[in-house]
């Protein structure tokens, strides 16, 4: 990124400004300082012009050129006062006033009715502002040369100059400071969006409010439309894998069937191999099925809501395990807010859960209780396990009872879980129920 | 008749000397003819030299003749608002007296 062309916004607005800024002041600083010092000469000039007249009238040229005294300023009499006159006639006399003493102006002749200004160095370091005119009195040619020292002048106007520099400079900053403000402010207006975004990927669906600076709002309606894109697109997928889940179990139960009979007549090993084949495949499709299920109406990215999510979870298990009257209860407390991912945390409870109905004569309890961790505890008044099937139970995709479906799977799919969640998994007898009791600890939520 | 003639002689070479030797103030008009013939220092140069060590204004400027020499006195008006009068010698252009003006 070059200096001009900065990534901030704010950055580029300052420069912005400050360019056009200062040049906008160079300009003013120079036009000003031209017309004030034209300004000030001019004023000067039409003073002395004033002065040259009255000296003209004081100025007698017989017998010889003299000055009626009274009738000249005082400035012009006291030495180097900065305020002078020379008169020069055609006859080549010469008369000065007092204030230029012995100070000599070299200047030249005007004809009557010329009028020049000049600029000389003056006494005492004096810069003289001369204004010559050429007059005719009495038959006799008059150059009257009135001079002003610009010195005091020049100095204020210096002074003046510097202030306007100085304050153009604070103005400038000022203007530096509430712009920053102001952008500062305005973007200030796109923290509700970030908040918004933040939802999103915490698995809120709502589309991000619109309400931001008309700037904004273009890239804001690109956002919601592509959000909207993506969740139609996901439902369909969705619906998509479990209309084919659910298509393909009516091919494979026939499969099984068909296996079923052929083992009961012929034991021939490649048959058994298939036969397994197809147990997996009805297997994989009922987890699909049963997934699609649990999860309902999924969104990406959500988290798990105790408090919406575990009733509708055991609505469906009641409804899978209708014919086997269960008293599937589930308590979460203290109230926990929403926490991991929906997905995983479902199908950790779900897989758990089931497992517990398939195995339970009558009761089924899951506790859910969260501090600095989430601790799940799934427990039912089933048969329980040895000690030896407890430590064989962690092993993945260990099945205990061929003749109850899902098991294996289920459970390394609960393992999996808790490792991403870098939890642990424990099992042991219920001391309470007397059947499995399962305890989940997850802390990286 | 002849010693009348003398007193006149004498009383005219005198009042010529007087003339030419007279104490007393001398105008611009004359002190410009005296800078351009190199008789006395311009005024310039003596306000150079005082300013160097004490900044001012020039308030006052007289030109006076004592006998064969010219003084010039010069009142300074200082940036602390005092007023200085120096007098100085305006053929060598050597300070002679500096004084505070009451």
């Amino acid at each position: 990124m070059s200096v001009l062309n900065p990534k901030s916004i704010e950055r580029r607005l300052q420069i912005g400004l400050t360019l056009s800024l200062a040049l906008l002041m160079g300009l003013l600083w120079i036009f000003g300082a031209g017309s004030l010092e034209k300004l000030t000469e001019d004023f000067i000039t039409s003073r002395l012009e004033h002065d040259a007249e009255s000296i003209l009238g004081a100025v007698a040229t017989e017998p010889r050129l003299a000055v009626e005294e009274a009738y000249i300023n005082q400035i012009y009499h006291r030495p180097f006062s900065g305020h002078y006159f020379l008169i020069v006639s055609d006859s080549g006399s010469e008369l000065t006033s007092r204030s230029l003493w012995d100070y000599k102006l070299r200047l030249p002749s005007m004809k009557p009715g010329e009028s020049k200004r000049l600029y000389r160095q003056g006494p005492d370091g004096q810069q003289l502002l001369v204004w010559l005119t050429g007059y005719r009195k009495k038959n006799q040619n008059l150059t009257i040369a009135v001079a002003e020292d610009l010195l005091p002048i020049n100095r204020q106007r210096q002074t003046f100059l510097w202030n306007f520099a100085l304050l153009s400079i604070v103005g400038l900053m000022v203007l530096l400071i509430i712009q920053s403000l102001v952008v500062r402010l305005a973007f200030r207006r796109l923290e509700p969006l970030r908040e918004d975004l933040r939802n999103l990927s915490s698995g809120c669906e709502k589309p991000l409010n619109e309400d931001v600076p008309n700037e904004m709002l273009p890239l804001v309606k690109e956002v919601n439309h592509l959000l909207q894109l993506l969740s139609q697109r996901n439902q369909r997928t969705r619906n998509a894998l479990g209309n084919l889940a659910h298509a393909l179990k009516g091919p494979l139960n026939l499969l099984t069937g068909y296996f079923d009979r052929q083992l009961r007549h012929r034991y021939g090993e490649q048959d058994n191999q298939a036969s397994q084949q197809v147990e997996r495949i009805r297997l994989l499709i009922d987890r699909e099925l049963k997934r699609a299920r649990l999860s309902g109406e999924r969104s990406i990215n959500q988290k798990f809501s105790a408090k919406v999510d575990l009733p509708d979870l055991l609505d469906v298990l009641r409804k899978i395990y209708q014919g086997r009257n269960l008293n599937i209860q589930a308590v979460s407390k203290p109230e926990c807010p929403p926490f991991g991912d929906r997905e995983d945390i479902l199908e950790l409870l779900g897989n758990l859960l089931d497992n517990a109905c398939k195995w339970a004569a009558g009761n089924v309890v899951c506790q859910i209780v969260c501090a600095d961790n989430l601790t799940i505890v799934v427990e039912d008044d089933g048969v329980g396990l040895d000690v030896s099937d407890l430590q064989s139970l962690l092993q993945r995709g260990s099945r205990l009872d061929e003749a109850t479906e899902g098991h294996g799977l289920g459970l390394a799919i609960v393992h999996e879980v808790v490792q991403l969640y870098q939890g642990e998994i424990n099992f042991d007898r219920s001391p309470q129920y007397g059947g499995l009791r399962v305890k989940v600890v997850l802390k990286h939520l | 008749m002849f010693y009348r003639a003398n007193m006149v002689l004498l009383l005219v070479v005198l009042f010529t000397a007087s003339l030419l030797y007279a104490d007393g103030d001398v105008g611009y008009q004359e002190a410009r003819r005296l800078t351009q013939s190199g008789k006395i220092v311009p005024l310039t140069d003596l306000l150079r030299k005082i300013q160097a060590e004490r900044p001012g204004r020039v308030i006052e400027v007289e030109l006076e003749r004592h006998g064969q020499t010219f003084l010039y006195e010069i009142e300074i008006l200082d940036e602390q608002g005092m007023v200085w009068e120096y007098k100085l010698d305006a053929v060598n252009g050597e300070l002679l007296e500096l004084e505070l003006e009451d």
